[in-house]
């Protein structure tokens, strides 16, 4: 096997950082420290040249669509046009940026997000049926969330915002400390799985 | 009434049933708008942690360093971004510094946008706020601007940022005074990487993720929050001003109770199915 292609090498690269980032918490030597920095740089120039790779695959993903004219190839044209006028935009005039950003891209994205509320409001109707005590405690407990984040209820039904408040302090707190405790406990055990070389999936 | 509202004998549950979406997606644009055309003027009583969110802000003096990161797209800006321009605005009147930053990379032009919007009450680029941009690589990023804030030799406008008075007034994170962050998704990057390091963390998030936060205010890791869009109506209040956020608490409590009314309704028709009509 090519020493390229073999398993230990992405293994000792996750492991030595992984005991840096790792002992840098822990002890106060400057070196660790210094080493960690070093390497979260490191993450941050990748992740800047993944917004780089993102834009090729896109503009790959979107140019053979037209070469090919599939169905709907108008709305990759769309999507580089805007892509250039903004881009270059921010560069030749930076207020007809502003423009586009602001009068066109913010609110189209806040009306997709919009659509959502009309599907919430149906998906209330058909999922908070009572079918089970399963049900009846999820119900119970969303109607009075829901009752705690309109105004109108706290005034009429002061009541409301005492029982909310208990659903969030009693159940909802140790559930989600459940939830904390188990992400953390997860995370470790990846780790360690990933340093005794039986999570493999990241070497691609 | 027998509950029949067709000639064709279909009573109102089947009705509702076969129909339910149509029905609902009209009732909720009509409760939307309606308050647009006639407002209601709902009272809006005040979440504690909104109280306690103002009133960390208030205690500011003027030049307290406050770091602030905006980790949302636009399509959030109706829950987070009004509340963000709120605060922002507080955030002048108090005269601190601030120092922006994003861990999205939507994040500089909101930030753009509403420096755009509010009164800068006669702050000074460079000297009395900053917006330094984008960090990427998400919680590693917020790892290396913990360990390094001097990080940016540039700004977001591309101005080196090594003669900007503001840029000598902190060396570590702990310099600054408070760190605001607004965000949609679960906080716990930022706590893992600012808790502790800032004296007072305040988070600006949706209304749907606050359950979830909750721990983290009771052990005092975050200081306090802001609940989305009715968090910044109650934020306007404290505020004495009439804002978009005001405006849109009549909506939200129409649409909300109309929640409330469906999940009545649908039990109602099921359990009376259930039962054989009885």
């Amino acid at each position: 096997m090519s020493w390229v292609r073999r398993r230990e090498i992405p293994l000792i690269i996750f492991a030595v950082t992984f005991f840096i980032s790792l002992l840098q918490y822990y002890l106060k030597i400057p070196f660790l420290a210094e080493a960690n920095t070093e390497l979260s740089n490191w993450v941050l120039i990748m992740s800047t040249f993944a917004l780089g790779t993102g834009l090729i695959a896109l503009c790959m993903y979107h140019g053979k669509i037209i070469m090919q004219r599939r169905k709907g190839y108008f709305v990759s044209i769309i999507f580089f046009i805007a892509m250039v006028m903004l881009f270059s935009s921010y560069y030749l005039a930076p207020s007809f940026a502003d423009y586009l950003y602001n009068e066109i891209y913010t609110p189209l994205s806040i009306a997709i997000i919009c659509f959502t509320a009309f599907y919430n409001y149906t998906a209330i109707y058909r999922a908070f049926r009572i079918r089970n005590l399963d049900a009846a405690f999820f119900a119970f407990a969303a109607v009075f969330l829901m009752m705690m984040y309109a105004p109108v209820f706290e005034v009429v039904i002061p009541q409301t915002i005492t029982v909310a408040n208990w659903i969030l302090d009693v159940p909802n707190m140790g559930a989600s400390r459940g939830v904390i405790i188990g992400v953390a406990l997860g995370t470790i055990a990846i780790a360690v799985r990933v340093l005794l070389g039986y999570e493999r999936a990241y070497t691609g | 009434m027998n509950g029949r509202i067709r000639g064709d004998g279909m009573d109102w549950h089947t009705f509702m049933s076969k129909y339910d979406r149509q029905i609902i997606f009209l009732v909720v644009l009509f409760l939307t708008f309606l308050p647009a055309f006639r407002p209601i003027g709902i009272p809006l009583p005040q979440f504690y942690l909104t109280n306690k969110t103002y009133y960390a802000i208030e205690s500011l003096k003027p030049g307290d360093l406050v770091l602030i990161s905006f980790d949302f797209t636009p399509g959030e800006w109706v829950e987070l971004g009004i509340a963000m321009r709120d605060i922002m605005q507080h955030l002048f009147i108090k005269r601190a510094r601030i120092v922006i930053i994003a861990f999205d990379p939507n994040g500089p032009a909101i930030a753009h946008r509403i420096l755009g919007e509010i009164d800068l009450k006669g702050a000074v680029y460079g000297t009395d706020y900053v917006v330094l941009g984008y960090i990427p690589g998400f919680e590693t990023g917020m790892a290396a601007f913990v360990s390094n804030p001097k990080m940016f030799e540039r700004d977001y406008y591309g101005n080196p940022t090594v003669n900007m008075p503001i840029m000598n007034a902190f060396n570590t994170i702990s310099d600054f005074k408070m760190y605001i962050f607004a965000c949609l998704t679960w906080v716990d990057p930022w706590m893992r990487q600012f808790s502790g390091k800032i004296e007072t963390i305040i988070g600006v998030l949706s209304s749907d993720i606050v359950p979830q936060v909750m721990p983290y205010i009771n052990t005092g890791q975050l200081y306090s929050l802001i609940r989305g869009s009715r968090g910044a109506a109650e934020y306007e209040q404290l505020m004495g001003i009439k804002g978009e956020a005001t405006a849109f608490m009549d909506a939200a409590s129409l649409t909300v109770s109309l929640g409330v009314i469906l999940t009545i309704v649908a039990n109602y028709g099921y359990l009376k199915k259930k039962l054989g009509g009885r």
